[in-house]
């Protein structure tokens, strides 16, 4: 163990000689180099997280600068897993950073998945949402979950096992997805890099927290921030009996998250 | 009169004007739901999650005198 790099955090009560070792074991996946992603990717890597996997098929384009400070102007165009790679590295030399160059789907989820032991939702579509809340479920991971909306966040920890139980997960709150267009994206409606900046950072902490096994990690809770006025509300979340996950890893690759996301409102859906 | 308060988050804060409301006391969350539609038509089809007292329900949860509602609507931006 590099003692004097990581000085600081092992002279903290809560991590010490231990806990440092248990970030240096861990293993992390962070799916979507975004917004959320890139924060999470520098804090864990600078906190000295062993091994990073990051998941992502797009390029680094203009518009992601303001808000994906990982990357820089030399970058456009490149995929944004090579270039988190090069960064990560030499933010920190003695971590393993694996680029998954790729969408995450329903076929490839279970491969990528299964290495690791926390799983960071940086995504910015339900259907990715969703089907990244099914497999953790299956997979029995614990999942680090954000989400912004305009000046607000969401945060949780889905699927974490506490006592000998797993916690809620995303379907105990949302079990069936929006319709199509209900819900603006980030592109349609704007955002300041500050705010997935902020719920980012939330996210690395209960990764740190869950590795850790720290008190008050977001299980059974629901975080909702208002980057304009600060404040800041938690929500208790109980496990719902009736929600409907696929129940083996076939038929995960079988549900159609695309449609299940897609669908157009045939009815009100907010009956719920 | 009796009343409930109704915290409003994300989208449905812009489609109700407001992030805050008081409502007079419904029986449960499926009629308070019912009620705020009537009451703010663009809400209609919008899913969102109900708390009451910062705890997620069910839409046949009952409601009480002086109870805090929120009304979540799920975010994907990332």
């Amino acid at each position: 163990m590099d003692f004097e790099r990581y000085q600081r955090q092992i002279s903290h009560p809560k991590i010490g000689v231990n806990g440092q070792q248990q970030l240096l074991d861990a293993k992390v996946l962070v799916v979507g180099a975004g917004g959320l992603g890139c924060p999470v990717m520098q804090y864990l890597t600078a906190a000295g997280v062993g091994k990073i996997g990051v998941v992502d098929g797009d390029v680094v384009s203009k518009s992601n600068l303001p808000r994906q400070i990982l990357f820089t102007e030399l970058d456009l165009g490149k995929l944004k897993v090579s270039c988190a790679e090069k960064y990560l590295k030499w933010l920190n030399a003695d971590i393993e950073v694996v680029p998954f160059p790729v969408f995450m789907n329903n076929k490839n989820a279970f491969n990528i998945l299964s290495d690791y032991d926390v799983i960071v939702d940086c995504t910015d579509d339900f259907a990715t949402r969703y089907l990244l809340n099914d497999a953790c479920v299956l997979l029995e991971k614990p999942l680090v979950y954000g989400a912004i909306y305009l000046d607000q966040g969401q945060v949780a920890v889905f699927n974490c096992k506490l006592e000998n139980k797993f916690s809620s997960n995303y379907r105990d709150i949302y079990p069936n997805p929006p319709t199509k267009n209900e819900v603006p994206t980030c592109e349609e409606l704007g955002v300041m890099g500050v705010l997935p900046g902020t719920i980012g950072l939330f996210q690395a902490n209960e990764v740190l927290k869950v590795i850790t096994k720290a008190e008050n990690i977001l299980a059974d809770k629901f975080l909702v921030f208002n980057m304009s006025t600060y404040s800041s509300n938690t929500f208790d979340v109980i496990k719902n009996s009736s929600t409907i996950i696929p129940s083996s890893q076939s038929e995960f690759e079988k549900f159609d998250y695309i449609s299940f996301c897609g669908r157009v409102a045939m009815e009100p859906a907010n009956s719920i | 009169m009796d009343q409930v308060k109704v915290k409003v988050f994300g989208k449905l804060e812009e489609l109700m004007g407001t992030n805050e409301l008081f409502w007079s006391l419904p029986n449960d969350v499926k009629t308070l739901k019912n009620e705020l539609e009537n009451k703010f038509p663009s809400i209609v089809n919008i899913q969102y999650a109900v708390s009451v007292n910062n705890k997620i329900v069910s839409g046949d949860k009952h409601i009480q005198k002086g109870d805090t509602i929120a009304l979540l609507p799920p975010f994907s931006g990332g």
